[in-house]
C-alpha cells in the first residue's frame, strides 16, 4: 500500500491518480453502506473524517508545539443525530477527547464570524447593526452541500444571542454540480471537434472516471479563475473572460485543446441558478423551502450573508441577490468563516467560563417534525419542527404494549405524516426484562438539548419498578440540527 | 484542430448545449473519484410506501389522501 495523502495534496492528484481520490465524503458521513475500495483497502466516510482530522490536529500540534485533545466541529445545520454521532467518531480514533468535543452548526459559526468583524468595524462604523434583533438568512453553498438557515440575531452589550428560526434539511447541491454542468459541456464541445457522439464514448467505466474527474478539476480551476478575474465586472455588458487549457492524451491518445468563457459556464449553470428549473434541484428552492418553514417571506429577512467557497462565484451571488432584491453580505471570506468562527466560539466558551460578560447563547432548533410510529394507526407527533433547545417533555402512555416480551419503536422524521420524502430515523426493538401483558400502556420521555442531541427514554407506564432502561443512548435518534 | 465558430454553433444549438438533465449531473457525479461500493439509498418515498403498505397505516393514508 502506498502513502496516504490528504487535503490540497490529494485534491491536485485528481488527475493523475484519479481513481484513488476520495472526496466529497463528507457527504456521507453517517451513511454506513457507503465503501470506497482502493487496493483491496476499504474506507468508510468516518475513516475519511478520522484521517481528516488527524492530520488537522497534529498540524495545530505542531504549530504550537503542544498536545490538543479538544476541538469545536462545525457541521452543516442539516446534519441528523447519525452524523454527528459519526464525526465524533471519527474525532475520538483522531485523539480526541469526547469531553472536550463541541459541536456547533456552520451557519452559526459563520454568524460568530460575521457578528466579530462587525464589532472590530463598529468603533469605526457599523455596517450592519444588530443592536436589535435581525432576521439573517444564512446560505452556505459548499462543495457538496447546500445550507440555508433563517436565524435571529442579536448583541446585547457583550452578549450574543443566536436564535435558530429554520434550517433547511440536507440538500445534494454543491460545487461539484457546478463542475459537473461544465463537464457535460465540454464533452459537447470535445464530441464536436473529434466529430464523435460523446454519449456512445465506450462505455467504460475507468475512462469515464478519468474524464470526468479531469475535466471537473479543470471547470474547478475555470470558475476560480473567472472569480478572481471577474470581480467587480458584473452585469450585463462586462468584458467576457476565456479559460483556456490543453489536456495531452485525453482520450485514445489525442490530446483535447479546449476554452470556455464566462458567457458560455455561466449559461451551462443556469438551470442550477433557476427557481422551478427543470434540473428539479437548484439553490433557490432550498431558501424557499426554508422562508416557508419559519414561516416569513423573503421581504421578512434583514440579511443575506453568503457563505461557503461557491458564493465566491459572482454569478451565484448575483442570483441570490436578484431574488432577495438586495445587496447580500459577502465581504468576509467564504471559505474561512466557518472556521474562524469555530475559533471564536471557543474563545467566547471560554471567556464565559471566566467572567461573566461576552456570553454567547446559542438556541437550536429541530429541523423536522419527528413521530413515533404506532402499529394500526397514524404516526404520532413528539417533538415538532422549530422546537427550541433545550426541550424536555413526557409522553404519558403514548403507545401500547403489542407483545409481550417487547416492543418495537419506529421513529420518523417529515414535514407531516403525509410527507413522502419521510425519512426512518431509527427502529429501536425495546425487550421486557419481565413479560408484560399486552395493551399496557408505554411512556416516553423526549428531550433535546443544546448539543443537538435528542434523547428519547422509555418505559412502562407507571411501573417503576419495571422500568425499561430503554435508553437510546449514543443510538439516539434525533433529527437534524 | 477543427476551427469551430463556437458563438455561431451555440447560439443554434443553444438546447443541445444547454438543457442538461439531472440524470446527467447524477450520472456524471458517480464517476468522479474512487469508486464506491455504496448501496442505492432507497428511495424514500418507496421506502415509506413499503412500509406503510404492510400496515394498515396505508389504508389511513390512503383515506386521508382520497
Ligand atoms: N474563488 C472561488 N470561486 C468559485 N468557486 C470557488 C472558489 N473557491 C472555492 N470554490 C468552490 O467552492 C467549493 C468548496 O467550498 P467550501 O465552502 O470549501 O466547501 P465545503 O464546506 O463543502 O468543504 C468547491 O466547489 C470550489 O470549487
Ligand atoms: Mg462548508
Amino acid at each position: 500500500m502506498g502513502h496516504e495523502f490528504i487535503g490540497q495534496l490529494a485534491k491536485n492528484m485528481k488527475n493523475v491518480e484519479y481513481d484513488r481520490v476520495i472526496y466529497n465524503s463528507k457527504n456521507y458521513i453517517g451513511n454506513r453502506n457507503h465503501v470506497w475500495q482502493i487496493d483491496n483497502k476499504k474506507y468508510t466516510p468516518e475513516d475519511v473524517a478520522e484521517k481528516i482530522l488527524s492530520v488537522a490536529k497534529a498540524n495545530v500540534e505542531r504549530f504550537y508545539g503542544e498536545r490538543v485533545d479538544g476541538a469545536v466541529i462545525t457541521v452543516p445545520a442539516s446534519f441528523n443525530h447519525d452524523q454527528i454521532e459519526s464525526t465524533k467518531n471519527a474525532a475520538k480514533s483522531a485523539g480526541f477527547l469526547e469531553d472536550r468535543l463541541i459541536f456547533i452548526s456552520e451557519p452559526t459559526a459563520a454568524l460568530l464570524d460575521l457578528i466579530y468583524e462587525e464589532k472590530l468595524s463598529d468603533k469605526r462604523n457599523t455596517i450592519h447593526d444588530f443592536s436589535k434583533p435581525k432576521k439573517v438568512l444564512v446560505f452556505d453553498l459548499g462543495g457538496g452541500t447546500c445550507d440555508v438557515s433563517i436565524m435571529n440575531v442579536e448583541i446585547n452589550g457583550d452578549d450574543y444571542k443566536v436564535e435558530e428560526l429554520a434550517i433547511s434539511p440536507h440538500t445534494q447541491l454543491g460545487g461539484v454540480d457546478f463542475d459537473i454542468c461544465g463537464v457535460l459541456y465540454l464533452l459537447h464541445k470535445y464530441s464536436i471537434l473529434n466529430d464523435i457522439d460523446h454519449k456512445r464514448m465506450p462505455h467504460h467505466v475507468d475512462v469515464k472516471r478519468y474524464i470526468f474527474s479531469v475535466l471537473s478539476l479543470e471547470i474547478e480551476k475555470a470558475r476560480i479563475m473567472f472569480s478572481s478575474l471577474s470581480s467587480g465586472l458584473t452585469g450585463e455588458g462586462y468584458g467576457d473572460v476565456v479559460y483556456r487549457n490543453s489536456l495531452e492524451n485525453f482520450y485514445t491518445g489525442q490530446s483535447f485543446e479546449f476554452e470556455i468563457s464566462k458567457k458560455e459556464y455561466d449559461e451551462c449553470i443556469k438551470p442550477l441558478l433557476t427557481k422551478g428549473g427543470n434540473l428539479g434541484f437548484n439553490i433557490i428552492d432550498p431558501i424557499i423551502d426554508t422562508l416557508n418553514k419559519a414561516n416569513l417571506g423573503k421581504e421578512d429577512i434583514d440579511e443575506v450573508f453568503l457563505v461557503g467557497g461557491m458564493t465566491a462565484y459572482s454569478t451565484v451571488r448575483e442570483a441570490i441577490e436578484n431574488f432577495f432584491g438586495k445587496k447580500t453580505i459577502s465581504y468576509l471570506d467564504p471559505m474561512y468563516s466557518v472556521a474562524k468562527g469555530a475559533a471564536l466560539y471557543n474563545y467566547y466558551n471560554e471567556n464565559k467560563k471566566k467572567i461573566e460578560k461576552g456570553k454567547i447563547i446559542i438556541y437550536p432548533v429541530v429541523a423536522e417534525n419527528i413521530y413515533l410510529d404506532v402499529k394500526n394507526n397514524l404516526p404520532v407527533l413528539l417533538v415538532s419542527q422549530g422546537t427550541k433547545a433545550p426541550y424536555e417533555k413526557v409522553h404519558e402512555g403514548i403507545v401500547k404494549v403489542d407483545n409481550a416480551t417487547g416492543i418495537k419503536l419506529d421513529i420518523l422524521s417529515g414535514k407531516s405524516i403525509y410527507d413522502p420524502k419521510m425519512k426512518r430515523l431509527k427502529s429501536v426493538q425495546l425487550t421486557f426484562t419481565d413479560i408484560i401483558k399486552p395493551g399496557t400502556p408505554i411512556s416516553i420521555k423526549v428531550t433535546f438539548d443544546k448539543n443537538r442531541i435528542l434523547h428519547l427514554e422509555a418505559w412502562v407506564t407507571g411501573n417503576f419498578k419495571q422500568r425499561i432502561d430503554v435508553t437510546f443512548d449514543k443510538e439516539v435518534l434525533y433529527d437534524g440540527c | 484542430m477543427m476551427a469551430v465558430n463556437w458563438r455561431a454553433l451555440l447560439q443554434e444549438n443553444r438546447d443541445l448545449f444547454f438543457n442538461i438533465h439531472n440524470e446527467e449531473i447524477k450520472e456524471g457525479k458517480g464517476y468522479l473519484g474512487a469508486a464506491a461500493n455504496a448501496e442505492k439509498v432507497e428511495s424514500v418515498k418507496e421506502q415509506v410506501f413499503e412500509y406503510y403498505i404492510s400496515d394498515v397505516n396505508a389504508r389511513l393514508i390512503y383515506e386521508k389522501n382520497a
